[in-house]
């Protein structure tokens, strides 16, 4: 391992046994502070730039951010095909505009439905952005969805009407002008269709550049960072103290294959859930061994929503639902649509599907926070503990994301400082 | 087949177990069976629920042509429609109990081991995107076939506990695949570290 000997093995090395008391932990943690334990910080970056380097399409990923930046006049919305393009563009910290000019708005498509009031109302100028178009039929459903959303007519958007036209990008595709009646513009690193077996290679190149990233693949989760408390020496004392306090059968790892030389884990927490409920709710943890932090990401997938928080239970709870009141309020329905449809979704309500389970989620985290309070700790006063690139990904707007991480913040904090 | 063993009424459960009213042919859990049957009769590595687990993804994204461009035979969908279709956790743990008693490969799993152990798989398979989570068209959250094809995806999980102290020393060790979970217990310990 890369810490000096005496914090480098399991569970023996964090403490004497000691009786345990309620929700205290079986054993004391280590009192000294995380800095008297050396992390060899040198062989941690040096792991991960190999792992970094073996990625081999990253110049063609940056190339296509750089096209997209010098496009004239610059694009107001850039809309990422997820999961793999927003995660990749945190991964990779792709611009998409030049930032000493107007600041393009970065979101996924599921942000479509929540930002389609601005697109009507506006002069929308949109890049698209894919890794691979092979069968053409996610550019099409997205295609589709922006026009529903916007007021311009896509299929008219010729001739002189050209800022109706979205720009299409990607890595890998075949040229062609036209999309099943969509005239679009569209812009390749390289001009080829990949075979599938190609397709999947590439694919599998990502996912496994998105492990330095240490976030989930999926966007749809809150995300809240913490760190290790002072007592955790690594990311496998923290693994053992977790199976510790939820049992063996509870927790489980997810690191591999991540070389563990990078310093990075992943684990995977089921929670208790109460009698008559099923599912698969789960607290997943990104820890980092350099920096010491620790993604919580609360996992709530069930329809039935978890159940009281604790404490201030009625304010919270009522805090969160108005927020959620208020984000549904400005989903722009289609006209035309029998089923609730935003913004031309594939399948009606999506976008309140998803802000139900962010929201479960988010008060699924509160009330499983208390069992990690001796075990994370929370950043400093200033940091954020909600991740904005995140929120903007998956709801576009900055108020959004604004109101959630006032509310986490204060929440998160009030209950990790109770312990 | 399958009818007695699955509940059924989701569009996905249709594709996997017929909707009982007879003329479907060829439905995803014949198929699935059929081949795990013959893999098992010829059996060398045994499987294991893992590669039951990433058979089944596999025939799925066959099943409802998710890589073809065009609709056809039992893909007539929008290809973006047909990447909706997938079984929600809870039928994806029946239809993995469902196979891995019938087999009975090492042992008998109750219900709660074979939803741990697909859980594991499933958050895998997810952040190694071979997996993709999305909705149904019924609302409901399922998962379907992703891109991704990393290799190596179960042989950590299959090792023992000193291979496994071996590979965190020399992580880039190469160790030969392995498939042998011959017993509930190895399964179950093969979970954690």
């Amino acid at each position: 391992m890369h810490v000096q000997k005496k914090s480098s093995s399991g569970p023996k090395m964090q403490g004497r046994q000691r009786q345990h008391i309620g929700r205290m932990l079986p054993y004391e943690l280590d009192s000294r502070a995380p800095e008297s334990f050396v992390v060899d910080a040198s062989h941690f970056s040096r792991e991960r730039k190999t792992c970094a380097a073996a990625f081999d399409a990253e110049q063609d990923f940056r190339n296509l951010a750089a096209k997209i930046a010098a496009v004239k006049p610059p694009f107001s919305h850039v809309v990422l095909i997820s999961h793999k393009m927003p995660r990749l563009a945190d991964a990779l910290g792709l611009q998409f505009s030049d930032i000493n000019k107007n600041k393009v708005r970065v979101v996924s498509d599921f942000a479509l439905p929540w930002i389609a009031g601005e697109l009507r109302e506006g002069e929308p100028n949109i890049a698209i952005v894919d890794d691979s178009i092979n069968v053409g039929s996610t550019i099409r459903n997205v295609l589709k969805r922006i026009e529903s959303c916007s007021t311009k007519d896509m299929k008219k958007g010729t001739g002189e009407n050209k800022s109706a036209r979205p720009h299409v990008f990607a890595l890998y595709g075949k040229k062609r002008s036209d999309q099943n009646g969509y005239p679009f513009f569209y812009t390749l690193i390289r001009d080829k269709l990949l075979e599938q077996d190609e397709y999947n290679e590439l694919a599998s190149k990502v996912a496994l550049r998105l492990h330095l990233l240490n976030k989930p693949y999926e966007l749809e989760f809150p995300l809240l960072t913490l760190s290790y408390a002072p007592g955790i020496i690594n990311a496998e004392a923290l693994f053992f103290a977790l199976q510790r306090r939820f049992g063996e059968t509870r927790v489980s790892s997810l690191s591999h294959p991540l070389p563990s030389g990078t310093g990075l884990y992943r684990f995977a927490i089921t929670a208790p859930l109460e009698e008559g409920l099923h599912g698969e709710q789960q607290i997943r943890l990104y820890a980092d061994d350099l920096s010491r932090e620790c993604r919580f990401v609360p996992m709530w997938i069930d329809g039935v929503a978890p159940g009281p928080l604790s404490g201030e239970q009625g304010t919270i709870i009522e805090a969160i639902a108005k927020i959620q009141r208020g984000m549904e309020k400005l989903l722009v329905e289609d006209s035309s649509a029998q089923q609730k449809k935003y913004c031309g979704e594939a399948l009606p309500g999506e976008a309140k599907l998803r802000l139900k389970m962010f929201v479960d989620s988010l008060a699924f985290a509160l009330r499983m926070l208390p069992d990690f309070s001796d075990l994370l700790d929370l950043p400093l006063e200033s940091e954020p503990i909600l991740s904005e690139q995140d929120m903007i990904f998956l709801f576009g707007k900055a108020e959004f994301y604004k109101a959630w991480e006032e509310l986490t913040n204060t929440v998160v904090r009030n209950i990790m400082r109770a312990k | 087949m399958l009818t007695t063993a699955m509940e059924q009424g989701s569009s996905f459960m249709r594709i996997f177990a017929g909707d009982g009213e007879g003329g479907t042919t060829a439905l995803l859990g014949d198929v699935l069976y059929d081949e795990i049957k013959k893999e098992r009769e010829g059996a060398s590595p045994p499987t294991t629920l893992g590669s039951i687990f990433y058979a089944f993804f596999e025939k799925l994204a066959e099943f409802v042509g998710a890589d073809q461009a065009e609709p056809s035979g039992a893909a007539e969908d929008d290809r973006y429609l047909r990447l909706r279709r997938g079984p929600t956790f809870q039928e994806l743990c029946n239809i993995m109990a469902f196979y891995w008693n019938e087999f009975r490969y090492g042992g008998y799993l109750e219900k709660q081991e074979v939803e741990a152990l697909v859980r594991r798989y499933l958050n895998k398979a997810i952040d190694d995107g071979r997996v993709v989570a999305t909705f149904s068209q019924e609302g409901k959250r399922i998962y379907r076939t992703g891109e991704s094809r990393l290799e190596r995806r179960e042989y950590y999980a299959s090792l023992t506990k000193k291979e496994r102290v071996h590979y965190r020393k020399y992580p880039c060790a190469k160790f030969t695949y392995r498939e042998d979970v011959d017993s509930l217990q190895r399964a179950i310990e093969n979970l954690y570290w």
